[in-house]
């Protein structure tokens, strides 16, 4: 057993754990003083690194005690989980997640609803009723302008494919799904989406781009074909709708209609390409069963959803309500409460939340308090970094590029911030 | 036909209520006779729930009566008889004034009497409900007892007081109903159990009575009490004394008194001292042996088996109290109040005497060997005897509100005498809605007690512990500042109208108060919610308690001030 300090503080026994080979220590046991905290450990740790395996620079450790990351001196974090700190506690380090650097802002004529990147291209709906691409460098590329009324989402067709085409959806009643190259200067809309009654808040493509989900105030959840072919709906050609720019485009209605909820539908996601999950401002999440369009299970909570997010890595759902908190659910779970963690940090509503695509842990979140976080979901107390820079709320956030991190907000600028782990 | 105009205030309100002018002309009485009446009756004027309705109409305030209260008053006999006292009033001037001393005088001594006996039976059907009534009646009545002559008030209700209040006394020494004392300003409080009714009533100090100098206090109007109260309470003694065997008017038991004594003293002034003396027990109807103890019934389905255990420890309770002072033998010294210790002490079975010189019943002397107390009231006395206990006055109320004899070291001559706290606390109301002194709360709470006993202690290291604090304070928050790191990344030229940046994230820190906040938020609510018929009521019950914790927190403060000026008087004793 070796000896951290000399002092006469108490001492708590600790061991070494990680999945990384390359940072391997030998598994002995370490006396430390009881309120070690976090810069300690990683001082530690790169000392016994150095003597063990010859390492060129010190690197930054994350350690997770108990399945939770450590924040608090190490005695708290344990009277926090009654743990005995009589036996030996087992520490996990994990290389910690570099901060993101700050890339690019884009500033737009009005407030931006809907955010979504594909590649190195950034769509974005706005107030102002029109729709904008640029690239993740900064450079505006296309602006088009067929909605009457403000666009709330939009949504590439097909994952990180920018050819696929794309969806937009407003409060003019309808949505448009338009095709696109990125060589072209302007988008074609090919169909209008008709049936809605009220202003659409939400879409959602399935995973394999046949189906597309629409939901807003009306509260009703509408399943559409996906498909660019325009021969694919079942209106008389003499039903057309007459477009913005003079040019007729075809309307298509919808395949299902899902009813079920009982106030507006604000996010929508598609799960293993039959579940659909919605939330909705009537404090419930839906997981519906796109093949048989039925309800298949149900999520009631406190208070009503502003956004949520579904991830395939890790399949749970986290969502962001009506008051400050970010609630994680499982819908699978039967034992104990089916929200599994409670992470606070921000002061005001949170608009938006979205998973990361590559590691199963992160997701970010965008608040009406002008912050954009980045949580890991180990951590519930505290986010591993605040975003700031947002001169007004929040509206919405994407990580669909794991290398950018993109906001929009209704400070009629989008800002990239730069994912330095994967470059 | 043109139907019959419905007149406004014919039906409600405005025909429950008369006003007072209205009834007085149609009692035709004149107003101090309408308060006496009202006074031997029970009447009282009432608050309307609507003034304007209540009163026809009519702006101003005026006194209501309801009229089916009149309409009964009307029916009274009395009436007759104050009528017929008014006339044998002027009937009696005009005599005085014609010069004619035989008619007058004739006219005196057939002066009309009024007669309450049936208002007392029709006010009070059972004897429990006159039982109800006895606190204001005895209180009155000791009061008055205590009272010279006064101006327009008949002479013999004094006298007729003390000896009802005497014979009352008697009664309960021997139906053994004392319950509770309490000493305090206004005088000495008592509780009695008298078939399952409390009566409490407050019996003033020996203070000679002081002249008033502005006429505060209408003796007239108290007056008019009494005299109901006299004839209510004689009622109550003759049932008492009947229902504990004994001859009412009390009779003495016949001893051997020589013959110059007797015809010295007139014999009812005679019996009537030694009962006031109160030390004489009283003779009995019939040689009945004492009642058997009655076993509480068991009803298993009803009552909880838990009520019924309480019920029993209470009645075990109150056997051992009736046999407190059993077999103890008690000296007044001189100084000591009479009266209050001897009614205490044999109503729980003790013997006591005093001083012959004193008052008369005196049954034993000073020099007796079997005395076990001599209840003394001066800092020291000469010569003491050893077979017995000189103790203050305060221990024989202290035992009965604790109902055991306690410990008689605290009450020695010259002692500081421990706290004398009343009995008179419902345990059930907390300790905002009541005051519960600490010597109370310790008695308890004994972990209470070693705090008030460190409280006396401490009060030197309060001053360094308060510095120490403060430094303490000061250096916390040096270290918050230090603590906080700050990585601001650099913005390039692009990015300075938006200055983005990344910081770590901070750990949430839950505030304590943002719980409380909101269940007070919620509490608020619900308030709100309450329904309107329900909502005056609810609002005068929050009212009630914001008073009472208003006072209990004003008696906090005094005592609180109380004990900061003992110690600094200490501290300045010590300089």
């Amino acid at each position: 057993m070796e000896r951290m300090d000399q002092s006469a503080e108490a001492q708590l026994q600790v061991r070494f754990v990680t999945k990384q080979e390359t940072y391997a220590v030998p598994d002995v046991p370490f006396s430390v003083p009881q309120n070690i905290d976090t810069s300690r450990l990683n001082k530690l740790l790169n000392e016994l690194l150095r003597e063990n395996a010859e390492l060129l620079k010190p690197t930054e450790f994350d350690f997770l005690v108990l399945g939770q990351l450590l924040r608090v001196p190490l005695i708290e974090h344990l009277q926090e989980f009654n743990e005995s700190i009589e036996a030996t506690v087992e520490i996990e380090y994990v290389q910690r997640t570099p901060a993101p650097e700050p890339e690019d802002a884009l500033l737009h004529d009005d407030w931006i609803s809907g955010i979504q990147v594909a590649d190195k291209w950034v769509l974005t709906g706005c107030y102002d009723q029109t729709i904008n691409i640029w690239t993740t460098r900064g450079k505006h590329q296309v602006s088009a302008r067929e909605h009457t009324n403000i666009v709330k989402a939009v949504c590439w067709l097909k994952q990180g494919d920018p050819s696929g085409g794309f969806v937009t959806v407003s409060h003019d009643l309808t949505g448009i799904i338009w095709k696109w190259e990125p060589s072209e200067e302007q988008p074609k809309p090919v169909t209008v989406l008709r049936g809605h009654e009220r202003g659409i808040d939400a879409v959602g493509v399935s995973s394999n781009s046949e189906r597309l989900a629409t939901g807003g105030w009306d509260t009703y959840l509408k399943l559409w074909s996906a498909s660019l072919d325009v021969e694919d709906c079942y209106e008389p050609f003499h039903k057309k709708i007459r477009g913005v720019q003079g040019k007729a485009t075809i309307a298509r209605t919808p395949l299902h209609t899902l009813k079920g909820h009982k106030e507006s539908i604000v996010a929508i996601q598609w799960s293993e390409s039959d579940t659909i999950c919605t939330a909705s401002m009537d404090h419930t999440l839906k997981l519906w069963d796109a093949e048989l369009c039925g309800l298949r299970n149900e999520v009631v909570a406190e208070k009503a959803f502003l956004g949520a997010s579904w991830s395939p890595l890790s399949r749970t759902i986290i969502t962001c309500s009506a008051d400050r908190h970010i609630r994680l659910y499982d819908p699978r779970s039967t034992e104990g409460s089916v929200c599994k963690t409670l992470f606070t940090s921000h002061t005001l509503w949170v608009s938006a939340v979205t998973w990361s695509q590559h590691n199963e842990h992160l997701f970010m979140s965008g608040s009406y308090d002008e912050c954009v976080k980045l949580w890991d979901t180990r951590c519930p107390r505290a986010p591993l970094y605040d975003l700031s820079g947002h001169e007004g709320k929040v509206l919405c956030v994407d990580w669909s590029n794991p290398k950018h991190l993109v906001s929009g907000g209704t400070d009629n600028s989008v800002h990239i911030f730069k994912n330095r782990q994967f470059n | 036909m043109v139907a019959k105009k419905k007149k406004k205030y014919s039906v409600g309100e405005g025909s429950q209520f008369i006003s007072r002018r209205a009834a007085l002309n149609k009692l035709q009485l004149s107003l101090n006779d309408f308060r006496r009446l009202c006074i031997l009756k029970g009447i009282y004027p009432r608050e309307p729930r609507n003034r304007k309705r209540a009163q026809k109409g009519q702006p101003g305030i005026k006194t209501l009566y309801h009229k089916k209260d009149i309409l009964f008053l009307m029916q009274e006999p009395i009436i007759w008889k104050l009528r017929d006292y008014k006339i044998f009033n002027r009937k009696v001037g005009r005599a005085k004034a014609v010069k004619d001393f035989q008619k007058m005088r004739r006219y005196l001594d057939n002066h009309p009497t009024l007669k309450l006996d049936h208002i007392v039976k029709e006010r009070y059907p059972s004897f429990i409900d006159a039982l109800r009534d006895l606190d204001d009646c005895l209180t009155l009545c000791f009061l008055f007892s205590t009272f010279p002559s006064l101006p327009h008030i008949p002479r013999d209700q004094f006298m007729l007081c003390k000896r009802l209040t005497m014979e009352f006394l008697h009664a309960i020494i021997e139906a053994k109903a004392l319950r509770k004392v309490f000493i305090s300003i206004k005088g000495y409080y008592y509780q009695a159990e008298i078939k399952g009714q409390t009566v409490t009533w407050i019996v003033p100090h020996n203070f000679s009575f002081a002249p008033q100098p502005k006429q505060e206090v209408d003796f007239k109007v108290m007056s008019t009490f009494v005299e109901f109260y006299i004839i209510m309470l004689g009622f109550v003694n003759f049932r008492l004394y009947h229902s504990l065997n004994l001859y009412y008017p009390p009779k003495l038991p016949t001893t051997d008194v020589s013959e110059s004594d007797k015809s010295l003293v007139d014999e009812n002034i005679y019996v009537a001292e030694r009962i006031a003396a109160l030390n004489i027990p009283l003779t009995k109807l019939s040689n009945q042996t004492e009642e058997e103890d009655v076993e509480i019934d068991q009803f298993p389905s009803d009552t909880s088996a838990e009520d019924i255990e309480k019920a029993k420890q209470e009645q075990a309770k109150i056997k051992t109290l009736k046999t407190l002072f059993k077999g103890l033998k008690f000296f007044l010294n001189r100084e000591v109040p009479r009266e209050p210790l001897v009614f205490i002490i044999r109503c729980f079975g003790g013997e006591v005497s005093w001083d012959k010189t004193l008052f008369v019943g005196s049954t034993f002397d000073e020099s007796d060997e079997t005395i076990t107390h001599q209840i003394v009231d001066r800092p020291n006395l000469d010569k003491q005897y050893i077979s017995r206990y000189y103790i203050q006055p305060q221990w024989v109320f202290d035992c009965v509100n604790a109902r055991e004899l306690l410990p008689v070291n605290k009450y020695f001559l010259g002692e500081v005498l421990p706290p004398h706290l009343s009995p008179f606390v419902d345990k059930e109301r907390d300790s905002y809605q009541q005051y519960i002194p600490p010597e109370e709360q310790a008695l308890y709470d004994p972990s209470l007690r070693e705090t008030l006993n460190e409280a006396d202690e401490s009060d030197e290291n309060v001053a360094e512990e308060e510095e120490k604090e403060e430094n303490e304070a000061e250096e916390d928050e040096t270290e918050d500042m230090e603590n906080s790191n700050e990585d601001e990344m650099q913005s390039t030229s692009k990015l300075q109208k938006h200055k983005l940046s990344v910081k770590p994230g901070q750990v949430y820190k839950e505030e304590p108060w943002e719980k409380t906040r909101q269940e007070r938020q919620e509490y608020k609510l619900r308030e709100k919610m309450v329904k309107n018929k329900h909502r005056k009521l609810y609002k005068s019950m929050m009212q009630g308690r914001r008073e009472r914790s208003k006072e209990v927190w004003l008696l906090k403060k005094k005592r609180r001030l109380h004990e900061e000026q003992k110690t600094k008087q200490k501290s300045k004793a010590k300089q």
